[in-house]
């Protein structure tokens, strides 16, 4: 008979089923919610991405702005943004949509960031800044 | 009193350290498992226009403020109503106005912004009444 340690024979048995109950607790089902969930923000960690670009009347110009997570595979990412258009007349327009050219990979999500000017020149200023509950590194593209 | 088994000791201890090593792998969160929430007001509406000339546009911020997350997703939808709370518009229907929406770059903890550029695309003066419903990770308060 294995004596171990000061355990009584009766107490190590009722220890090893204390820990199976814990550890099937742990394995049930998981809720991810309100209180553990952490997301992360991501950003190019300078000022503006897009600072002071001249746009001419009536011109267009597209970024591609990129997150790629470090680990997560099909990610659920967020993008944020703020914008300033210096010189506006009225009518200019900037807009963001996911880029269909990058749909398909599950490594990394992007968009299209598009301004369209009217009747004046502008100065465009952007910056954005993604969520997702992975970090990973932002890039822009200037189409 | 139980008497202690060597032999079952040792399969017991096995098992509780395979099961951790289990629980120490990538765990899958997914659709069992995300709570979100769906957060509105008790109010009729969250935001109004002024009165709105001919293809005149303004802006509005709706906020929401996360109980608990710093950086929760969000997913936010709305209702609009037109000259009065009660009369809805949808897309499609006259009057209904051009709204362009991108989530505002994320900067300060628990408050998540939106801005809403509204233009009234009819040949006369409305005013739009916004309510807004946001899905998200978090519970929380609309402003």
């Amino acid at each position: 008979m294995a004596r171990i340690d000061n355990l009584s024979e009766t107490e190590l048995p009722v220890t090893l089923d204390r820990l199976t109950a814990d550890l099937n607790e742990l394995k049930s089902r998981q809720f991810i919610g309100t209180d553990n969930l952490v997301v992360q923000t991501t950003d190019t960690g300078g000022g503006f991405d897009v600072s002071g670009y001249s746009l001419a009347a009536y011109g267009q110009k597209r970024w591609r702005v990129t997150f790629t997570p470090t680990t997560a595979a099909n990610a659920y990412v967020e993008l944020t943004y703020l914008y300033s258009l210096v010189g506006t007349t009225g009518g200019e327009t900037i807009d963001y949509y996911p880029d269909p050219d990058n749909s398909s990979s599950d490594s990394f999500r992007s968009w299209i960031i598009v301004v369209n000017a009217q009747a004046s020149a502008l100065s465009v200023y952007i910056k954005a800044r993604v969520k997702c509950i992975d970090t990973g590194v932002l890039t822009w593209v200037a189409l | 009193m139980n008497r202690l088994d060597v032999n079952d000791l040792t399969t017991r201890v096995a098992d509780l350290r395979r099961q951790l090593d289990e629980l120490k792998t990538a765990q899958r969160i997914g659709g069992a498992s995300l709570v979100l929430q769906l957060n509105s007001s008790a109010l009729a509406y969250d935001l109004a226009t002024s009165s709105l000339a001919a293809g005149a546009q303004t802006f509005l911020t709706p906020q929401f403020n996360s109980d608990t997350q710093e950086f929760p997703y969000v997913d936010m939808t709305f209702r609009v109503f037109m000259d009065s709370t009660t009369n809805e518009v949808r897309p499609g229907m006259t009057g209904y106005p051009v709204v362009r929406v991108y989530q505002f770059i994320v900067g300060t903890p628990n408050a998540n912004s939106w801005v809403l550029r509204i233009t009234n695309p009819t040949g006369t003066a409305h005013t739009y009444y916004f309510k807004f419903y946001v899905q998200s990770t978090d519970s929380g308060s609309i402003i």
